[in-house]
């Protein structure tokens, strides 16, 4: 099973033709994910390792039947990109760029509000369902296949952690960066409630950081009872000094909640086992596995 | 980037929102010689981008100019909390009556602009906001409708500001969600917005931040944003650094891993002296840079650069040990833990080098714990010279 892409999800690549395109196409490829198409604006009729390249999603898939975008332009020409595969239908889109605008995130969210396209991003490592496919930055050496799911805000400590399971011999059904910046398209919660439905994820590392609310409501969410699997969390930036804060308005609209304390408390309080250093991760999974 | 008060409220001005008169001064004897045009009394303000800044005494009242003058002298060159005073905003004293709290910000869990609106403005505005909820009017505004007036009236009204001076705080809200958007902000602060006794409404203080990924598209606030030159230097590769008080130096390959280091260095005892992610600056010599501007630093006593990465580990390890060579007489022990794509190769490049400040680890905690036990022995190795 795994959760939103595996070895039948047929991609297209936007921004195929940069350095970053060029760099990680031809990797996503040689581990077995489905490269059908590439999109530049300007490049259309050239030759990316073999796979070709069109001046437009539409065209790519007047010519080929793709599923699913990973998105890889840079971050002032990404709101255009991600409009452009969401109303070409693709799902999922993975958007792997850093320096969106937030408020062209902000006005796309909005935009795409009653669609069912699943947006992973931006500034996302991407995600892998090990030994099927991967959509992004994380080394597939990291991982292994097996019943842990990943969900994670940052990229490296998602392969750090990958790779802290597998030493222990613990693989992964699919392991999910969902990307570093203040808005994103595709939250805790609408992981877990992903990972609850797939029968072959047996439990959930959720690894957060200091900020946003993002822990707080995947804590209530699973202490409503929506997320039944064993949770184990770790939160980044426990020694990061509270940044300079101005104004008011962040405490006025989030509450006294994104500090690490709130985000571990909440988890706690949800029957989440919390992590101190990431390298107790394994064992508490190791212990709340089904043998 | 956060802008100035004075920057801040020139842009308010220009947008239709009063604020007192006021001038930027960079002296004591400028602050005086405002003060006189101005006609006393004044208020001295300290521009840092600080919260707090009225408890920390960075705002004094003048009677007159030699007071100006002395206020200036008191808060110029001075650090508060950890930023450099560098300028002064002289600004015309307004007597006035009620304070209300505005702001357009971000909830970043919605997506949406969010506008709140307060009629008790002030500077423990959070504590009065948790303490009675329903002081505090909130609207989640949409990007494409944008804060129109039957929203201000909403907030108005609901946050009960008294009727008189209801329509020139929605003047203001409007005001305040057009430089929200056109600044590319991701907040616009008035607390306090004061009430004159003519029913005038005034910018008595402004805060506004701008979001960093899109200075690109604001060229004028781009040019005015100011860097130390080591934050200038990261930034041109595209790496992160904030320079903290401790003494071990931390290099991670993405924010989550050097945050992670940071915890763990504060785990085994240890003090970090930064915050620094390389991630996104590895293709372009980031991992060199990220070293040069550490081991440049005169208070570390170790550096731990460790992390997981997919990109080129063996350009990574050329890096370091570029920014090495480029500083031969520094003896700061480097602790090396490299894991990812091309990590044999990047270990066989580092432990080639034989570099007896170079430490290299192949396990997470042990790499941590090995740099706060250098740091606090500090036995640096001999330098060949």
């Amino acid at each position: 099973m795994a959760i939103l892409i595996d070895e039948r999800t047929r991609f297209l690549v936007q921004g195929i033709t940069g350095r970053f395109g060029r760099h990680y196409a031809p990797r996503m490829r040689r581990y077995g994910t489905q490269i059908l198409a590439g999109v530049s604006p300007g490049h259309g009729g050239e030759i990316v390792d073999g796979i070709p390249v069109y001046n437009t999603v539409a065209d790519a898939r007047a010519h080929h039947p793709v599923d699913a975008a990973i998105v890889l332009v840079p971050g002032p020409a990404a709101q255009d990109a991600l409009l452009e595969a969401a109303q070409a239908g693709l799902s999922p889109i993975v958007a792997l760029m850093d320096g969106m605008p937030i408020q062209d995130m902000v006005w796309l969210r909005h935009r795409l509000r009653h669609s069912a396209t699943v947006l992973i991003g931006p500034n996302s490592p991407g995600l892998i369902s090990p030994g099927r496919s991967v959509a992004g930055f994380i080394p597939p050496q990291s991982c292994c296949p097996g019943p842990v799911g990943i969900v994670s805000r940052s990229g490296t400590l998602t392969y750090q952690t990958a790779h802290l399971l597998k030493a222990r011999g613990i693989g992964q059904s699919t392991a999910v960066g969902i990307g570093g910046d203040p808005v994103v398209g595709t939250s805790f919660v609408d992981l877990l409630q992903r990972f609850q439905a797939d029968p072959e994820t047996e439990a959930v590392v959720l690894i957060g950081e200091v900020g946003g609310t993002m822990e707080e409501e995947a804590a209530a969410f699973i202490r409503a009872g929506h997320f039944t699997k064993p949770v184990v969390a770790f939160v980044a930036g426990r020694s990061v000094p509270v940044g300079r804060r101005m104004g008011h308005a962040g405490a006025l609209v989030m509450g006294r909640r994104g500090t690490h304390a709130s985000k571990v408390a909440a988890l706690q309080e949800a029957g989440v086992a919390v992590a101190a250093l990431l390298t107790e991760i394994p064992s508490l999974v190791a212990a709340r596995l089904r043998t | 980037m956060w802008l100035t008060e004075h920057r801040a409220k020139s842009l308010c001005r220009d947008h239709g929102i009063a604020v007192p008169d006021g001038e930027l001064a960079a002296t004591p004897a400028g602050a005086a010689a405002a003060a006189r045009r101005l006609g006393c009394p004044v208020v001295v303000k300290a521009q840092v981008a600080i919260s707090g800044r009225g408890k920390l005494g960075g705002v004094r009242r003048a009677a007159d100019p030699e007071a100006a003058d002395q206020a200036a002298a008191s808060l110029l060159g001075t650090r508060m909390d950890g930023q450099p005073v560098e300028a002064v905003r002289v600004e015309s004293y307004l007597d006035h009556g009620d304070e209300f709290y505005l702001s357009i910000g971000l909830d970043p869990t919605q997506a949406t602009p969010v506008a709140l609106v307060s009629a008790q403005g002030g500077a423990e505005i959070e504590d009065r906001a948790g303490a009675w909820p329903d002081l505090l009017a909130r609207l989640a505004i949409s990007p494409v409708d944008g804060l129109r007036p039957y929203h201000g009236w909403q907030l108005v009204t609901q946050a009960r500001i008294p009727a008189p001076v209801r329509a020139g705080v929605v003047q203001v809200l409007q005001a305040m969600y057009t430089l929200y958007r056109d600044l590319d902000a991701l907040l616009v602060e008035i607390n306090p917005l004061a009430v004159r006794a003519d029913g005038e409404v005034v910018a008595l203080d402004a805060k506004i931040l701008v979001d960093d990924n899109a200075l690109y598209r604001q060229p004028t606030l781009a040019q005015e944003r100011r860097l130390s030159s080591a934050e200038r230097r990261a930034a041109q590769v595209g790496i992160h650094y904030v320079p903290l008080e401790g003494d071990i130096g931390i290099v991670g390959t993405g924010a989550g891993m050097a945050m992670a280091n940071m915890d763990q260095v504060t785990h085994f005892g240890g003090r970090p002296a930064n915050f620094m992610d390389i991630g996104p600056g590895i293709l372009r010599g980031g991992a060199r840079v990220a070293l040069e501007i550490l081991l440049e630093r005169p208070d570390l006593k170790a550096v731990l650069f460790s992390g997981y990465t997919a990109g080129p580990l063996e350009r990574v390890a050329r890096d370091i040990l570029a920014a090495l060579a480029a500083h031969p007489q520094r003896a700061l022990p480097v602790v090396v833990r490299l894991q990812g794509h091309q990590d044999a190769e990047a270990r066989a490049l580092l432990a080639g080098a034989s570099d007896p400040r170079l430490h290299l680890e192949a396990d997470f905690d042990i790499a941590a714990r090995k740099a706060v036990q250098l740091a606090q022995s500090h036995t640096v190795p001999p330098w060949p010279s």
